[in-house]
């Protein structure tokens, strides 16, 4: 029996061999849960879905009717929705002088927009109350240049949870947001083309490392698991080693 | 004085200066930021060797440099055969730009590479610690004669802030990545420690002839980074973008080193966004190692 058996998650960005949401998922099927993973397409998912013995379905989050479709589904299939993870994003870096509506809407579209009717509708198959958790990141933690669009999109994102936190109290839906920063991944090819800002990186981080993936999914299942993290809501947790702490310059 | 910074350029740094009878050398000349340092040094009236590996290239890029806007004339750029990759070869660049008898003025340890996987010289070295280290090691030794023949000379060397991610002790152990699992990182940020260290050591050696060395770190700069659509890299992508530099942004630290006359007699110093900075690695303030380093590399190279 694991922690989770009997539990149903649905994990939105599960679409990578090893990115966020498919550790996540895995993680939390290795706890017996029942997984929905989901992503813009479907064949992606197919694999990830064989493996935890999950279910995969296709939703595009700018498209409310999906999102609606995308819990239906996991109701149908499992019987209920106990948590729901969103982690959809898109790259998005240019500086504000730089910056026209047509290269700002998308990022909105996926990252503000999509994550509040993700919210509405993952809310509202958990009649019984849950658990809902979203991908921020340290660049809506610290400011960088040029990240106005994405992390702006994200801090937006932080303050809503705390507002659904006290919209949905009575439900007992939680909402809860994971802010990871440099993270390590087996993609060393692409990593490599920047020792440089590892090594910036790792110098500004007390842990003295970059993150895990294995980091993200023990942070994600404590978040979304209520037999582990009944009493934190509407909590942004920082991932980033202490990076997120800034500091005074050193001379 | 003007504060130069993060975004300032190789122009705006060099702005004013007049190198005109400088003899410089730049290593790795033909792309990237050695070939922007090439073409500014030249524009501030400087005559420039273009070392270079790929002669094809190097013929290209001097050509390029000619036809453009810049007004560099013929007689300022030279090409200059130096496959770091090869000790041997490296020997024969170092005689032929001895045989020039010309004092060099200026040298700029700008070519590296930076792979994540094992790979060995000619010679059977790490390809970091080859390329990297050893192969600019022995060559700044080799004309060493050119730089002490000028009345003052510089020795600029490309560092790297990944020197901070280095494995190396003062023990100087396993330097050749034989008996551990070849990392990467490590072993970039190792060659790019030692760089930092080599500079160090040569100014220490011979800062009261005349020469001055001093290492810097010229930033991330944008490439091709950021078009990849996993999702990984996309964070990665986002959380790099607001260190990356343009080329000439990213040249403009070592022109600043190279040619600002406040750093004319001032060695044994590591740079950064065209100033001063923290070193990435404390044992580069070793000096101890720093000398033992230079002892090691001697041997490794076949000097003493």
């Amino acid at each position: 029996m694991g922690t989770l058996t009997g539990q149903t998650a649905v994990i939105m960005g599960a679409s990578g061999e090893a990115n966020f949401g498919s550790v996540i998922a895995r993680r939390l099927a290795r706890e017996g849960a029942h997984v929905v993973v989901s992503a813009r397409r479907e064949a992606p998912l197919v694999a990830l879905a064989e493996e935890i013995g999950g279910l995969a379905v296709a939703c595009d989050v700018t498209d409310e009717d999906q999102i609606k479709a995308l819990f239906d589904r996991a109701r149908e299939h499992f019987g209920r929705v106990d948590m729901a993870l969103y982690s959809a994003g898109t790259y998005a870096v240019g500086a504000l002088a730089e910056l026209s509506r047509e290269a700002i809407q998308p990022s909105l579209d996926i990252s503000f927009i999509g994550a509040l009717l993700f919210f509405k509708h993952a809310a509202a198959s958990m009649p019984d109350g849950g658990s809902i958790l979203t991908l921020s990141s340290l660049t809506a933690r610290l400011p960088g240049p040029g990240l106005a669009v994405y992390a702006g999109a994200r801090a937006g994102i932080d303050f809503a949870i705390e507002v659904a936190a006290h919209e949905y109290a009575e439900q007992g839906v939680r909402f809860n947001s994971l802010a990871p920063g440099l993270v390590e991944t087996d993609m060393t090819d692409d990593l490599f083309a920047m020792p440089e800002i590892v090594a910036a990186h790792i110098q500004a981080t007390p842990a003295g490392r970059m993150g895990t993936l294995d980091d993200v999914a023990e942070a994600a299942l404590f978040l979304l698991d209520s037999g582990r993290s009944a009493y934190v809501n509407g909590q942004v947790l920082d991932l980033a080693g202490g990076q997120q702490t800034g500091r005074l310059p050193r001379f | 004085m003007a504060g130069f910074g993060r975004r300032s350029t190789a122009e705006q740094v060099s702005a004013g200066i007049d190198l005109t009878g400088i003899t410089a050398l730049v290593t790795g000349a033909n792309t990237g930021l050695g070939l922007e340092t090439t073409r500014v040094l030249a524009l501030r009236g400087a005559r420039v060797h273009m070392a270079c590996r790929d002669q094809l290239r190097a013929t290209e890029a001097r050509d390029a440099l000619l036809a453009g806007a810049d007004g560099i004339a013929p007689e300022q750029l030279a090409i200059l055969a130096l496959d770091l990759n090869d000790l041997g070869k490296v020997r024969e660049a170092g005689k032929e730009f001895l045989a020039l008898g010309e004092p060099l003025d200026l040298l700029v340890n700008n070519a590296g590479i930076m792979i994540p996987m094992e790979r060995r010289t000619a010679d059977g070295f790490e390809a970091h610690l080859g390329i990297n280290h050893l192969g600019h090691y022995l060559f700044t030794r080799l004309v060493l004669d050119s730089l002490l023949a000028a009345e003052r000379s510089r020795v600029v060397v490309l560092s790297s802030a990944a020197a901070g991610l280095a494995t190396l002790t003062d023990e100087f152990d396993d330097l050749n990545w034989e008996r551990r699992r070849f990392r990467g990182f490590p072993s970039y940020g190792d060659s790019k420690l030692m760089n930092h260290m080599f500079a160090r050591e040569l100014y220490r050696r011979y800062g009261d002839q005349g020469l001055v060395a001093n290492a810097l770190h010229p930033g991330v700069i944008a490439t091709e980074l950021g078009r990849d659509q996993s999702a990984i890299f996309n964070l990665v992508g986002v959380l790099a973008y607001p260190f990356m530099k343009t080329i000439p942004q990213g040249a403009a630290t070592t022109l600043r080193v190279a040619t600002d006359p406040r750093y004319a007699t001032r060695g044994g110093l590591f740079f950064k966004d065209c100033r001063e900075a923290r070193p990435p690695h404390r044992l580069a303030l070793n000096d101890g190692a720093c000398e033992d380093l230079w002892q090691i590399s001697a041997e490794l190279v076949g000097l003493h």
